[in-house]
């Protein structure tokens, strides 16, 4: 068994964990993050990628729509290129309360979420193809945001000041000593071997998998897991967020990202965020309400669906609530359950993610006995991709602007999302990529209409010349990938998207015979499908 | 349907189809297009009509400037569009990428006077026309041709038709004998043959006489394709709204319209509302009322009602190009059933995808060669078969054609006008003889 | 030329609607087919794949189909292949094989064997009538093998496909050339590749830049980008070049090979005074008494009706467009409204592994038919109505690797049944 050592572990590479040890290699700390999977490989990196104005709270929850507006600001300035500044709407459908829009502005006025009332009619002009039935429109300082990217320059940063960043190192158990935690017990998934880590103090930042963690420690924290659903259709229908003004339900959201527009999400609570399935009903339920909002969204291609868990976190004993909003909870185990050397942060969204590194931060500090002072509202996150666009905004053409300027059309990889072989290369080689799905996360290969149907062999190809693994290794990538991107399919494929799964059987069955290619039919890296969905009915659904 | 194909269908459904862009989502990225597109094979500056089309379309935005300009080397052959497997309007997406290009600004002054120039043959034929002389020995010269390509970057070799004495609208009015009949037919005639080539639409309307049918020329506007393919929308959309105006009256009133330009008819049937995304009631009856003339003829011929007695035997070997501009009507081969009818005529039909010309594409200095290399097949096939002239629907691929080979070109319709006995003009007048 | 009587309507230019028209034709039919665009030829190898694997979780390759297809037969009698019976199977391969050697482009094989050729990532591909272009190729021979690739060809990785060879014990090594002819430009494709295969100097620089890495390599595999129309000239050029076999190996579509197919088929129905119009789709029909009167097609302004005595339905399942579903879970025919036989249960469409074995049950749907071909629903549903190739129900044609086997077998069946 290896062993390492370090000041501060962070568990969890989603945007939580990542955001704590940039704070922490900021502010000088020695520290390492550990995950178990890819950065961003869990919730993070499957939800809607809203960027919140603060709307969706500003009646139900005044302190976090005031959190969302602040750390909005702040995270356009200092993470520009991750964010495309759409705007967002909230519009009152036929099927929504007239008189909310009241409530809704005057929520926005209290928690100084800047909002205005459109016309219609230049709601119309802005987005032709919503209902032109919605009887009244909001705007909001929404945006869309992509959350593998802002994650992995949150990490690089942290990198550049010091930091250590261990993928694919699952936490097998915290250690203990007598009443205080020393470091984790992990499992290199990649070398397959453990590894020992020693801390002087050990931040769980697991997200909706933080419970599962403390549990190893002998501690009680009580995470439910909220699955959401969202089904992406393959092109941006809308270019602004559109949100439904009424109080949060199913389906009320659409966001658009990329090249896709997100509609979302459910919010089901399942016992395990490892195991779970998306329910038929959870589809038909995002395709009728999406329609509500845009009337030909069911003819449109559905792209993937996915589902993503919130940590929902129920407190059992009497919190610290010192640093505790309604949105985000900082247990200190020390003062909570007379453990030392150990806190957790847990709940929370994307948007606050800065925040709540900070506060989790603060907290380290004082835990370790000194006085930093945090500047990740200042300090500007660079691309680690690509050098020049990290002052701007992202904006949809911007892949396409940079294929035309460099005539790169011969270089394109993943044809759909415009990723050339440069960005794949790249992706390999400095972002360490254990799996395509690595690949994918870092620069969008395979995330198109296609799905993978042209790009998976090139990019094992590519893979298999800059890293020359054995060639079963190279198959059984190959074969996690087209796995991988089946996992998302099965809940909606239909129409289309149907039509192009059997081209790419076609393709890989057929023409490439990849079903009988040397090799493991699958490894450990690939992906953990879904539990079978079941249900037609909900009791929970509420719209 | 109507009783009689020569009477307006006036009870249309609403329009209900998708917008162009959505087609996109059908794109299963098979590459079948790029198979099929002429430009990309002749040249590496266009990346197929699958980049352009469904895939830079999932990249563009109607609020922000455009981020492409490869996709103005596509020509609009529509090609894609006819052998993609799934329905994706290709062609259409390319042409209204095209004009947010132009609306964002993006075409440098000297393109832009260029192609507000040639995309208005209309302008060009009522100041032209009636100097006929004197323009065609400018734009015919080699002193012309310098000054068009040093201030316009119009291509030299620019296959530039010339003006007719007559416009073909005056011809019409003042004919003594025309005839009156219960059925008549309203005749679009284009540009082409009002200011370049009257005689394709004298054929036209002898043929259409000489089945008993009274022909309306009505006043009427350029289609609007050339500002259509130029990205011009405002200005094309003025146009069609105008020719709506002209001739919706004679269809309400049950006549359907005719038209010998296969640009011009595919224009008001489809590409003008679609590109345009104008779909007014109006609008939807010109097209549903528009008719290519062989459409119309076969139309005809299937219910028995065409003239095919007593035609003149035609002892020739041709070559026809079924346009790409007709093949985008789909309706299979008209033109090819109707030439049939003629006794000893034989045609060969050409395979060859484009004749390269693209509309106004080929008369673009930076566009010339590839639409030379596109059209290279074409022009060996017509050489091939030697005859002493061609055959082609479209007019701006017959200037084309002919400039490249040498061989004349005529329309299909003045073979028949031929057979059923007038006295043909131009290329066929010589061949005839 | 088009005077020819409006005998039978095929809709559908896949390999099965292409086989019905051309038989027909070739019996004196007056034929058009009709289709929304082209499809299967030009996804496919460019191969005729009767049958792989069987039973289809078998994980070596049928060896021989003939003595495999009676075990398929029996397990399933519903099967496209019973209705048509080996025999005319036979018959089927062996008038393609006729027509594309008249056309100077061999295919090659029989019904007992299966050639075994490499892929693009270097598995063995079972598949029965191969063109000429590619037999040298056969993994039954272990000779060492150079493979070639393009630098600029993004379609094509030969070191991939030579490690997983040597893997299989077929000594292969490879070689990626980086031609100035390509070096310069924006961007290669086959369909490219293959019109620059056919001038001869870019040939003669391809085999310059070979011979270096001849070795000890017996012979040559290429992407199959070797030329369009004249496929068979570039390829014995090469081999005279090389000095030895040289192969194709079938890349990511568009496939090269599966165009010369098409191109052949089409040219056969045309010489025939067959019509093949792309880009009309057929959109909705008429029936009187038991007969389909007319098809309708979409035009530019308002649908065309074709009045012809016999129609053929070869639009394909799913891939080709024959068969739609949609986000209710309903699947249809898309132009006749055909009852289909498909998985009841929607949850029951697919199997939870992408590369499944048995193949995802929503891919068996397909239109029930009985020995003539004719759609029925306990009875014939119109008297003059045919259905061939993947529109058909109950198989798999990719698990079974029967693609283009189904489509040439039924459509040379339905197209001989027309001409009766």
């Amino acid at each position: 068994m290896r062993t390492m050592e370090t000041e501060v572990l962070v568990i969890g590479g989603g945007a939580t964990g990542t955001g704590v040890i940039a704070d922490l290699a900021l502010r000088g700390f020695r520290c390492a993050l550990v995950e178990k999977r890819d950065l961003a490989h869990g919730t993070t990196g499957r939800y809607h990628g809203l960027l919140h104005s603060g709307g969706r709270y500003a009646v139900k929850d005044p302190k976090a729509a005031t959190e969302c507006i602040e750390e909005n600001v702040i995270l356009r300035r200092i993470m520009p290129h991750c964010i495309e500044d759409t705007g967002g709407f909230f519009v009152v459908t036929p099927w929504d309360d007239d008189a909310f829009g009241d409530r809704f502005m005057q929520g926005c006025r209290d928690t100084a979420v800047p909002c205005e009332e459109i016309s219609i009619a230049q709601m119309l002009r802005e987005e032709p193809h919503l209902n032109p039935e919605i009887s009244r429109c909001f705007r909001v300082p929404d945006g869309s945001a992509d959350s593998f990217l802002a994650t992995q320059s949150v990490a690089a940063l942290a990198q550049a000041h010091g930091a250590q960043i261990l993928h694919y190192y699952e936490v097998k158990h915290l250690i203990r000593q007598g009443d205080r935690v020393v470091g984790a017990l992990c499992y290199d998934l990649v070398k397959d071997e453990e590894v020992a880590i020693q801390a002087d103090l050990v931040v769980n930042a697991a997200g909706a998998w933080a419970g599962k963690i403390a549990h190893t420690a002998e501690v009680e924290v009580n995470v439910r897991a909220g699955k959401g659903t969202m089904i992406a259709a393959s092109y941006r229908i809308v270019n602004t967020v559109v949100n439904r003004c009424k109080m949060p339900a199913d389906g009320d959201i659409i966001v658009p990202v990329h090249t896709v527009s997100i509609i979302g999400t459910t919010d089901e609570a399942v016992p395990d965020p490892e195991h779970f399935a998306i329910e038929p009903w959870e589809v038909q339920l995002m395709m009728q309400e999406a329609a509500k909002i845009v009337p030909g969204w069911r003819d449109l291609r559905m792209l993937r669906c996915w589902g993503g868990v919130r940590p929902l976190y129920q407190e059992t004993k009497v919190a610290d609530t010192r640093d505790v909003t309604r949105a985000y909870t900082l247990l200190d185990h020390e003062t909570r359950d007379g453990v030392a050397g150990f806190i957790t942060i847990t709940g929370g969204k994307w948007t606050t993610y800065r925040q709540m590194a900070q506060v989790t931060v603060d907290r380290v500090c004082e835990k370790l006995g000194t006085v930093r002072p945090c500047t990740t509202h200042e300090t500007v996150v660079p691309n680690p991709f690509e050098q020049g666009h990290g002052r701007k905004h992202h904006n949809l053409g911007q892949r396409l602007a940079d294929v035309e300027e460099k005539e790169a059309f011969g270089q394109l990889i993943c044809e759909c999302e415009l990723a050339t072989r440069a960005h794949v290369e790249h992706a390999i080689i400095q972002g360490e990529a254990k799996t395509i799905d690595d690949v994918r996360r870092d620069v969008r290969v395979g995330m198109g209409p296609c799905q993978g149907g042209f790009c998976t062999y090139r990019v094992a190809a590519i893979w298999h010349e800059l890293k020359k693994p054995p060639i079963e290794e190279t198959n059984v990538t190959l074969r996690d990938f087209l796995q991988e991107r089946w996992k998302g399919l099965m809940p909606i494929l239909w129409g289309p998207q149907l039509k192009q799964e059997r081209l790419d059987e076609l393709i890989y069955l057929s023409v490439l015979n990849a079903d009988h290619l040397p090799g493991p039919r699958a490894s450990r890296l690939g992906p953990a499908m879904y539990e079978p969905g079941t249900a037609w009915e909900s009791e929970h659904a509420h719209v | 349907m109507a009783n009689n194909i020569w009477q307006a269908q006036l009870n249309i459904e609403a329009h209900t189809l998708k917008p162009v862009e959505l087609t996109l989502d059908h794109c299963i990225k098979c590459n079948i297009c790029v198979t099929a597109c002429p430009v990309t094979a002749v040249t590496d500056l266009f990346p197929g009509p699958k980049y352009v089309g469904p895939q830079a379309g999932r990249f563009r935005h109607q609020g922000q400037p455009s981020p492409d300009h490869s996709v103005d080397y596509c020509n609009g052959c529509r090609v894609c569009n006819m052998v993609c497997p799934t329905g994706v309007k290709i062609a259409e997406i390319n042409g209204r990428a095209r004009a947010h290009i132009v609306q964002s600004g993006q075409v440098p002054l000297r393109r832009k006077l260029r192609n507000n120039l040639i995309a208005r043959p209309e302008l060009m034929g009522k100041f032209g026309q009636p100097l006929a002389p004197i323009a065609n020995g400018l734009l015919h010269s080699g002193f012309g041709r310098f000054f068009a390509k040093l201030l316009l970057d119009i291509a030299p070799n620019a296959p530039l038709p010339r003006f007719s004495g007559e416009r073909f609208s005056r011809w019409a009015h003042k004919r003594r004998d025309a005839v009156r009949s219960d059925r008549k037919v309203v005749y679009f005639h284009g540009c082409s043959t009002e200011y370049f080539e009257a005689r394709v639409g004298k054929a036209a309307v002898q043929v259409l006489e000489a089945n008993g049918f009274e022909v309306i020329v009505p006043s009427q506007n350029c289609c609007g394709l050339p500002l259509l393919s130029n990205g011009e929308f405002a200005a094309a959309q003025a146009y069609h709204e105008s020719n709506i105006r002209h001739m919706v009256d004679y269809v309400k009133q049950g006549y359907v319209i005719v038209g010998t330009s296969t640009s011009c008819t595919l224009t008001l049937k489809e590409e003008a509302p679609e590109m345009l995304a104008y779909h007014t009631p109006d609008a939807r009856l010109l097209t549903a009322n528009t008719f290519d003339i062989h459409e119309f003829l076969v139309h005809l011929l299937d219910a028995g009602e065409l003239k095919t007695d007593g035609l003149r035997p035609m002892p020739l070997t041709l070559a026809y190009h079924p346009p790409c501009q007709y093949r985008a009507h789909r309706l299979g081969r008209p033109s090819t059933e109707i030439m049939a009818l003629i006794p000893e005529l034989t045609i060969i039909e050409s395979q060859a995808a484009c004749c390269g010309v693209g509309g106004t594409y080929g008369y673009k200095a930076e566009k010339y060669d590839i639409t030379m290399a596109v059209g290279k097949p074409l022009f060996d096939f017509v050489q091939q078969v030697h005859g002493p002239i061609a055959v082609c629907d479209s007019e701006t691929c017959r200037w084309n054609i002919a400039a490249a080979t040498g061989v004349p070109l005529v329309h299909p319709i003045e073979l028949l006008a031929a057979a059923y006995g007038y006295e043909p003009e131009g290329p066929l007048a010589e061949v005839m003889t | 030329m088009n005077s020819m009587a409006n005998d039978v309507l095929v809709i559908g230019a896949g390999l099965a609607g292409l086989t019905t028209a051309w038989q027909a034709s070739r019996h004196g039919k007056g034929v058009r087919v009709i289709a929304k665009g082209w499809g299967a030829t030009h996804w496919h190898a460019g191969c005729v794949d009767v049958l792989g694997y069987w039973p289809v979780d078998s994980e070596t390759p049928a060896t021989n189909p003939a003595a495999t297809l009676p075990d398929l037969l029996a397990a399933n009698p519903q099967h496209p292949y019973a209705l048509v019976g080996l025999a005319r199977l036979a018959a089927a391969l062996g008038g393609l094989q006729h027509l594309c050697s008249d056309a100077g482009y061999p295919l090659v094989g029989s019904l007992d064997k299966n050639w075994r050729l490499p892929t693009a990532v270097g598995a063995a591909r079972p598949t029965c009538l191969a063109p000429a272009t590619m037999i040298a190729g056969d993994l039954d021979d272990d000779t060492p093998m150079l493979l070639v690739g393009f630098k600029q060809l993004p379609d094509f990785y030969a070191h991939l496909a030579a490690d997983n060879l040597v893997q299989q014990g077929i000594p292969a090594r490879h070689v990626v050339l980086d031609l100035p002819a390509l070096a310069g430009r924006n961007f290669t494709t086959a369909v490219n590749l293959a019109r620059f295969m056919q001038q001869s100097d870019f040939r003669a620089a391809v085999a310059q830049a070979v011979k270096p890495h001849l070795g000890k390599a017996a012979r040559v595999g290429f992407p199959a980008v070797l030329g369009l129309e004249e496929a068979t000239a570039v390829h014995q050029d090469l081999q005279v070049q090389l000095g030895r076999p040289v192969f194709e190996i079938p890349g990511l579509p568009p496939s090269v090979a599966g165009m010369r197919l098409h191109r052949i088929l089409k040219a056969a129905i045309e010489k025939n005074g067959g019509q093949v119009h792309e880009g009309m789709e057929a959109i909705g029909f008429a029936a009187d008494g038991g007969r389909v009167t007319a098809v309708h097609t979409e035009t530019s302004g308002r649908p065309r009706q074709h009045r012809y005595e016999q129609i053929v339905l070869a639009t394909g399942g799913i891939l080709g467009g024959g068969i739609v579903t949609n986000h209710a879970g309903e699947v249809c025919e898309v132009v006749f409204n055909l009852p289909l036989r498909h998985p009841e249960n929607r949850l029951e469409w697919f199997r939870r592994d992408f590369l499944d074995k048995q193949g995802h049950p929503i891919y068996r749907s397909g239109v029930s038919v009985n020995e003539n071909f004719q759609p029925m629903d306990g009875r014939v549903l119109y008297q003059n109505l045919y259905a061939a190739g993947s529109t058909l129900a109950g198989f798999e044609a990719i698990r079974e690797r029967s693609f283009d086997g189904v489509a040439l077998a039924t459509g040379y069946a339905v197209g001989n049944l027309v001409s009766n």
